[in-house]
């Protein structure tokens, strides 16, 4: 994440993980908001995509 | 991952053509090919031919044919900023069959690098990062998925 805010400061991100409340915990971490979220089911894992802005 | 999905996250990101585009983990290429066809606003799946539709005894390949060609004809083939980054060489060459396959080679860039070190990164600024990082579902348990995404 820390590569992500120095390198793509002001981008918007989207993301699909399976890993969402490590995401979300990263996210507080480092001071993200996130813009929209979707649940998804990707075979048989349940995941999200996050919408956030860098 | 499924075309559809990688369509629905640039959806919901809000891409169009006129954005720089960036996918730090590509794979296959299925986001960045996605983001190709929206940019050259060809449909989504247009090299289909096997729909169930076509079974039923209504159908009329004439008229699929008709329609086929309308929604093709307003497409373009401009070349846009579409990046992919990945790691591994033999992954970044199924990517480029695939791009070929779906005849966007010629506008989606594909490099060899390292999502963690931005100095691989390609020297352009990007509107928008889609990515779909490693599962890793097994590989979680031994190495920590969680402990990829934190130094992500
Ligand atoms: C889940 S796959 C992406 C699949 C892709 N969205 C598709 O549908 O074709 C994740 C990819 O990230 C690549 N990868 C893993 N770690 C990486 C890193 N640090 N930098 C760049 N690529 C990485 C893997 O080699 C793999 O091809």
């Amino acid at each position: 994440m820390k590569t992500l805010k120095d390198r793509f400061s002001g981008s918007i991100l989207v993301l699909i993980t399976a890993a969402c409340r490590k995401f979300m915990y990263v996210l507080e971490e480092f001071g993200l908001d996130v813009l929209e979220e979707r649940n998804v089911l990707h075979g048989n894992l349940n995941v999200k995509i996050f919408k956030c802005k860098i | 991952m499924k075309p559809l999905l990688a369509l629905a996250m640039l959806e919901l990101a809000g891409y169009d053509y006129g954005k720089t585009l960036i996918d730090l983990m590509c794979g296959g290429a299925t986001i960045l090919i996605e983001a190709a066809l929206k940019a050259r606003n060809i449909p989504h799946n247009y090299l289909r031919r096997d729909f169930s539709f076509t079974k039923i005894n209504v159908f009329d390949s004439r008229v699929f044919e008709i329609f086929r060609e309308n929604f093709l004809s307003q497409s373009n083939n401009g070349v846009y900023k579409i990046y992919g980054i990945e790691k591994f060489e033999h992954h970044r060459e199924g990517a480029k069959i695939n791009c070929a396959k779906a005849g966007v080679d010629d506008t989606v860039f594909l490099n060899l690098g390292d999502a963690l070190d931005y100095r691989t990164y390609p020297q352009e600024s990007f509107d928008m990062i889609a990515t779909n990082p490693p599962y890793g579902v097994r590989m979680a348990i031994k190495h920590g998925l969680k402990n990829s995404i934190h130094s992500f």
